[in-house]
């Protein structure tokens, strides 16, 4: 399970790059696209290693001007990229020393691991909205509206 | 009680059902679950017991528990390697970039050198990245720019 201060960061990001709401009306389908600047996604050749993404996150502080670049496989469809972004900043937001996700046949396998879990929780927190499951309550629907796997919907935790 | 009779009265399609029956179906949605638990009198708490489904924690306070099939959840932690990236104290920079493996199986000598090369290049690629996104701050700064 992920640290207060981890989730504390989620939040703030999600408030301060106004992530879940686009207008001031709430958004179900999640762009991650406003945090480019700290989280800048870079689509590279991964296959040789069988990763789907992955930091190396920098020394001090995420800013803009020394960002965690977050790497992702340029096979992936876009869909799939976005939940490794999430992931991977996920990673980067728990300081995980560098973190890297193997292909989803494997996903069992990384799953029961602390470190890709809390990756995921925070992923979980990025791209399903709270509201949106205030709204459906459901995970099957709310994983279909958001666009997300089902598992990833039951990992949130607020 | 055949299959016939569960389908007609959960109102299962047939080709659903017998898919259900073949486990060619992973996760039968909740609606289904319903369905089929009226007809036994069943309810999801017994396939938990069972340890067909686990009980997930609820998203949010209050709302109702969600299941998933513990094949999702399981699984052995695969050994991690640790791997330094640095060259050991290379121009006498003690920094070592730590980077940890989670590989399912050992890695040959070979591989692991081709690893950690391949990771000293990400890194610093990531490197020049940043310092391309100050040397573009600091132009913009100097045209007068606001970011």
């Amino acid at each position: 399970m992920i640290e207060h201060d981890v989730k504390d960061q989620a939040r703030i990001l999600i408030d301060q790059y106004n992530l879940h709401f686009r207008r001031g009306r709430p958004l179900e389908y999640v762009s991650l696209e406003p945090l480019e600047p700290l989280f800048p996604l870079v689509v590279r050749d991964l296959s040789d290693w069988g990763m789907d993404g992955c930091v190396i996150p920098p020394s001090g502080e995420i800013t803009p001007s020394n960002p965690a670049v977050i790497n992702v496989h340029k096979g992936l469809s876009k869909q799939r990229q976005r939940i490794i972004h999430a992931h991977e900043i996920g990673h980067a937001l728990n300081d995980h020393a560098g973190a890297f996700k193997w292909e989803e046949a494997k996903m069992d396998l990384w799953f029961a691991d602390r470190e890709e879990r809390e990756a995921w929780e925070v992923a979980a927190m990025l791209l399903v909205p709270i509201d949106t499951v205030v709204t459906y309550q459901d995970a099957s629907r709310i994983a279909t509206i958001c666009d997300v796997p089902e598992w990833l919907v039951g990992l949130l935790t607020w | 009680m055949v299959q016939r009779d569960v389908e007609e009265r959960a109102s299962i399609d047939h080709s659903h059902y017998s898919k259900l029956e073949n486990d060619r179906i992973e996760m039968p949605e909740e609606a289904t679950r319903k369905r089929i638990h009226r007809v036994f009198g069943t309810s999801d708490d017994d396939l938990v017991e069972l340890g067909i489904l686990v009980r997930m924690k609820p998203p949010i306070p209050g709302s109702s528990p969600y299941y998933t099939t513990p094949d999702r959840y399981q699984i052995t932690i695969p050994k991690p390697v640790t791997i330094p990236v640095a060259d050991e104290a290379a121009d006498g920079d003690d920094e070592t970039l730590q980077v940890s493996f989670h590989m399912a199986e050992e890695l040959s000598p070979e591989r692991k050198k081709q690893l950690k090369s391949f990771v000293r290049f990400l890194h610093e690629e990531d490197e020049a990245y940043r310092a391309q996104v100050r040397r573009d701050a600091e132009r913009r700064r100097a045209e007068g720019i606001e970011d």
